[in-house]
């Protein structure tokens, strides 16, 4: 046992003793550990907003078609337009009797390429992203009057907008100046903070503003020669006719199961309800393919430094082979000379990993504050997890196994050379 | 083992060996003795087998057939790894040059063979209360100055690097000290030296030394010199 600890301070003075040539290894295979833990972190915390964007919702109810699609509309706002579901249907649900809380979204306009989304005061309120964690408010409040509008983080920041700001929405996409509800304007009441999630990017108006601005059009344009000033509208009923979709709470969560049956069998109206935490997964697991190859990429770029590793050992081992001859006369055994070899170059392993991860937690601690403050992306520093302890093991292992190249070429010179130097 | 070789510092009898793949041997040698505490000078032409011979005294090689004892101990019986633990124990060696590991200080490098061999540490502890000190006595009494002991090996003369390299044989006082032509790249003051040093720590360790050299302008200061084209029966490849 002794000897094994006096070989490896051999294998630790010998490398430090050529720190010059191995300092751009243990650099490689900092920055492959770097990478390749870095990718993991961000991928997990991409995957952890992008399937905790929205939490603590039981069910999203919408008109019946494809669940992924409605997902994206409802909650990324994203995709194409789904059918609207009946105010009707959409009063019923929150009327049953397994039903908290209900809270209907109506989608369709934009501003500037932002999507408008037409909720109740409760979103902010009800809404729960990543761990259950809430919305706040940087600035104002949630939407009172008519013609208030709540922006999301990304928006305030992109669009320069303070509390007070005027706007206009587009109709739809906003892909023609004409249709524009520029009869209509509204005005900033809330700025939300970043939350890492398409709240980031949404505006957020009543359900009766939605109603409001619509009373003139119909089919997507002003019907002409018929216009209700901004100041006309409270002569209107407001009350929605239709909405997207519904976020549904539950009372207990064990009914979800039976209220999605439910909703799926109405008669009244072709609906269906999706869980999200499954729609998501699913979801995910079609983006992950991307994910996994960039994981993939990183491993190839840890195999290089590997290599690099290997290689600055075996080109060393020429001119060590007098050092490697006068520890066999001293009694050092071939398989002592392996070992030998074979430690420096897990102990350059060790050296990389642990750069790697000074690299790793200065990085995060420097840009981290910036990424929560920006996008909402909260990279904590934290003990690498699960995951990351596999990679690690991995890189230790890779490089265990690389170490034996140059291990073995020792090995099979120390029992070739023996005591003498063959020249 | 025969009672005859427990004699013996080293007792080779009908050694033969060849190298992997070639069928005549190198090495032939009917009897080579050296008894313990002997000065052996043992010269030879380059090519005559003389790197062969130590690497099988000293146990890197195998004998095709015959035996090799040193102190006692029958080398030719043994595993590779028995052998190499032997030689840690047992056996002192001196190269030509290049003797130092340069990422060692000159005491480290003193000190390999006790940390790679407990049997050699637990000697060197007998006549020192630490092994540093064991070093250090060495070190002196084969003028290395004190001074020079941490620094890098690399800027040590050949002479001096030489004495580290007696050092480091001669530490833990093995009972075989092999000197495979360590004077050949001193010039002819410093060689003298060099050997009049050497040869004072071996009496005084009691160690027997096996010298190889061309130089036989030496062979006076040896009790016994032997030529190796003497004792090796083997055709050498240039006289066929």
């Amino acid at each position: 046992m002794r000897r094994f600890f006096y070989l490896a301070s051999l294998a630790r003075k010998s490398a430090w003793n050529r720190r010059g040539t191995l300092a751009l290894v243990v650099l490689c295979i900092a920055l492959s550990t770097l990478l390749l833990l870095g990718i993991e972190r961000i991928r997990g915390q991409i995957r952890e907003n992008f399937v905790q964007a929205v939490s603590g919702v039981d069910l999203v109810a919408g008109a019946r078609g494809d669940s992924i699609q409605l997902m994206l509309y409802a909650v990324f706002h994203l995709g194409g337009a789904t059918n609207n579901i009946g105010w009707e249907s959409a009063r019923r649900i929150a009327a049953h009797r397994d039903v908290a809380w209900t809270i209907p979204l109506s989608l369709g306009d934009s501003h500037k390429g932002h999507p408008v989304v037409a909720t109740l005061p409760d979103f902010f309120d009800r809404y729960r992203f990543r761990a259950g964690e809430r919305v706040e408010f940087t600035e104002g409040r949630a939407f009172d009057a008519l013609f208030d509008v709540v922006i999301g983080a990304e928006v305030a920041r992109k669009l320069g907008y303070r509390l007070g700001s005027p706007l206009v929405l587009s109709h739809g996409g906003g892909e023609t100046l004409l249709a524009e509800h520029g009869d209509k304007p509204f005005a900033v009441t809330g700025i939300l903070a970043p939350t890492g999630t398409p709240v980031d990017r949404a505006l957020y108006i009543s359900l009766a503003a939605m109603e409001a601005i619509h009373l003139d059009w119909q089919g997507g344009a002003p019907i002409p020669g018929f216009q209700v000033r901004a100041d006309q509208v409270g002569k209107f009923d407001l009350t929605p006719k239709s909405i997207t979709a519904l976020f549904v709470g539950l009372k207990s969560r064990s009914r979800v199961f039976a209220l999605q049956r439910e909703i799926g069998a109405w008669k009244e109206e072709a609906l269906m309800g999706v869980m999200p935490g499954v729609a998501m997964d699913r979801l995910w697991r079609m983006l992950d393919t991307g994910e996994r190859a960039l994981l993939l990429v990183s491993a190839l770029v840890t195999l290089t430094g590997l290599a690099g590793l290997a290689s600055a050992i075996l080109a060393g081992l020429g001119e060590r082979r007098r050092e490697l001859a006068i520890l066999r006369s001293a009694g050092a055994r071939p398989l002592d000379i392996l070992f030998l070899l074979a430690c420096e170059g897990v102990l350059l392993v060790f050296a990389g990993i642990a750069a790697g991860l000074v690299c790793l937690t200065l990085l995060l601690l420097g840009i981290g504050p910036m990424l929560a403050s920006r996008y909402g992306i909260v990279l904590y520093f934290s003990w690498p997890g699960r995951e990351e302890w596999l990679l690690l093991g991995g890189i230790v292992a890779a490089g265990f196994l690389t170490s034996l190249i140059p291990a073995w070429r020792a090995y099979r010179i120390s029992l070739s050379d023996g005591l003498t130097l063959s020249t | 083992m025969t009672s005859s070789s427990a004699a013996f510092a080293v007792a080779l009898r009908d050694v033969r060996f060849s190298w992997p793949g070639q069928s005549r041997p190198v090495l032939d040698i009917a009897d080579l003795s050296i008894r313990p505490g002997e000065r052996v000078f043992l010269s030879g032409p380059s090519g005559s087998g003389k790197s062969t011979l130590l690497g099988l005294i000293a146990g890197i090689l195998r004998p095709d057939c015959g035996t090799i004892a040193v102190n006692g101990t029958a080398l030719h019986a043994m595993s590779a790894s028995a052998r190499d633990r032997f030689r840690g124990a047992e056996i002192g060696f001196i190269f030509q040059q290049f003797n130092l590991v340069p990422y060692l200080s000159m005491i480290e490098n003193v000190l390999i063979p006790c940390h790679l061999s407990p049997r050699r540490q637990a000697r060197a502890r007998q006549r020192a209360s630490t092994l540093r000190d064991a070093a250090a006595h060495l070190l002196e009494r084969l003028e290395l100055a004190p001074a020079l002991w941490e620094r890098p090996v690399t800027r040590l003369s050949t002479g001096q690097q030489q004495r580290v390299a007696a050092a480091r044989a001669l530490i833990g006082a093995p009972p075989l000290l092999i000197a495979d032509e360590p004077s050949s790249a001193l010039d002819a003051d410093r060689r003298d030296v060099f050997l009049k040093l050497l040869l004072n720590e071996c009496a005084l360790a009691g160690s027997s030394l096996l010298f190889v050299s061309h130089d036989v302008g030496l062979a006076g200061a040896f009790s016994t010199a032997l030529r190796l084209d003497d004792l090796n029966a083997a055709e050498q490849g240039e006289t066929v």
